[in-house]
């Protein structure tokens, strides 16, 4: 019996609702096995060698098929939400890989070989166990877009510098403490998420002049030790559940700013020349040591503003305001 | 399916999931807002399966067995109040 008869067996044998005519197996382009209940996959899959889309996603597999490196069209692998504990050493034979989605899987780490996937744009890495990236993460300079949260990264390889198409960075909810200097090199970066590490120590970030979303909540942020007026293109800028005492005022060179929140924080006063940010649509410093709100705030053209649990603000007059957390 | 709606979706709060999604649908507040009036807390506690379910919600349609995963997910990851 051939794979392909093989494969087309497996799915009779668990009701899967695709075609099973073994000429249209073969010539197949986007298998969509998602939601299936799998626990897991034949090794006949690796006959499938038309496949471009693999979508595995939200089912129980433990593991994938050394197989799957036979795929050698395959551009696009969803496998998230599944109890993988690591990647075969031949995935790094799908040569032609461009996205792959691991979410929410049990990977401690990676094998060398998916360091040879040179063709990557897009990798989501997010809610796994990864402790540590290899140095061979630099082979992947095509990356547009890496997202490794909420995983237990304690540093980083110092392999950024060469990933200058990088746009979407996500780091948050690791263990960092550090970022490597090569970060401060991505060119094209507009997006750099650290939210839930512990990094202290941020001067490479002053470097990112195209960037558009900064987050850095929950990292433990007694100040704001970076030059921020460099990032002239910052339109959302996150510093909730820190320890800021104060903001810099340089804050209000930030003439693109539109989202700023700073919950949570331990603030007793707002940069006096707060009005300047012009394009300001939305101020979260809910949950601070606020007594008072500095004039030029009316100045600003806020739709929504959260004030509550300071000492007793009021809502400001402020025309153009839509929401205010408190009266 | 009861048992889905049941499982506390987050160690703070203790609220279920059906309570949650009731949470969900008053509020118009976006999701870091609306997430302490579940947990009632400020942490970013039970960050997956919340934010899921605040879309799910958004979005007309709950998958309970996504939202278990994502549960089951995080105490594997031994999470769930200090993500």
């Amino acid at each position: 019996m051939s794979s392909i008869e093989e494969f087309s067996r497996w799915i009779k044998q668990n009701n899967l609702n695709i075609p099973t005519d073994c000429e249209r197996l073969k010539n197949l382009s986007l298998l969509d096995l998602s939601k299936k209940k799998l626990r897991e996959l034949p090794p006949s899959i690796g006959a499938l060698e038309n496949l471009n889309v693999l979508k595995l996603s939200n089912n129980r597999l433990k593991s994938l098929p050394s197989s799957i490196g036979n795929l050698k069209r395959l551009r696009n692998l969803q496998c998230e939400n599944n109890l993988l504990e690591n990647l075969p050493d031949t995935i790094g034979e799908a040569q032609n890989l461009v996205i792959i989605n691991l979410n929410g899987n049990r990977l401690k780490s990676l094998p060398e070989s998916f360091y040879t996937l040179t063709k990557l744009t897009r990798i989501t890495i997010a809610a796994n166990w990864l402790e540590a990236l290899s140095p061979k993460l630099q082979n992947l300079n095509k990356l547009l877009y890496l997202s490794l949260d909420t995983n237990n990264l304690t540093h980083l390889p110092d392999v950024f510098g060469g990933m200058k198409a990088l746009y979407y960075l996500d780091l948050s909810y690791n263990q960092l403490t550090t970022l490597p200097p090569s970060i401060g090199r991505i060119e094209e970066l507009e997006t750099l998420l650290l939210e839930g590490n512990e990094i202290n120590n941020l001067p490479s970030l002053q470097s990112h002049d195209m960037l558009i979303r900064l987050n850095l909540n929950d990292n433990h942020l007694k100040t704001i030790d970076f030059e921020l007026s460099q990032l002239e293109d910052l339109q959302i800028l996150t510093l909730d559940n820190n320890a800021l005492t104060h903001l810099p005022p340089s804050i209000c060179s930030l003439q693109n700013l539109a989202h700023l929140s700073v919950s949570g924080n331990a603030l007793q006063e707002l940069p006096p020349c707060i009005g300047e940010l012009k394009k300001l649509v939305e101020l979260d410093v809910e949950d601070n040591l606020l007594t008072t709100l500095p004039p030029s705030i009316t100045q600003l053209k806020l739709k929504n503003l959260y004030i509550d649990h300071n000492h007793n603000l009021k809502r400001p007059s402020i025309p153009s305001l839509e929401f205010c957390d408190v009266e | 399916m009861e048992a889905l709606h049941n499982r506390q979706i987050c160690a703070c709060g203790h609220k279920s999931v059906a309570q949650a999604i009731e949470i969900f649908k008053q509020t118009d507040l976006p999701y870091k807002k609306a997430k302490k009036l579940v947990t009632e807390c400020n942490k970013t506690c039970c960050r997956r399966p919340l934010m899921a379910l605040f879309n799910m919600v958004e979005f007309g349609a709950i998958d309970y067995e996504e939202i278990d995963f994502l549960i089951e997910q995080m105490h594997s990851r031994g999470e769930e109040s200090d993500e």
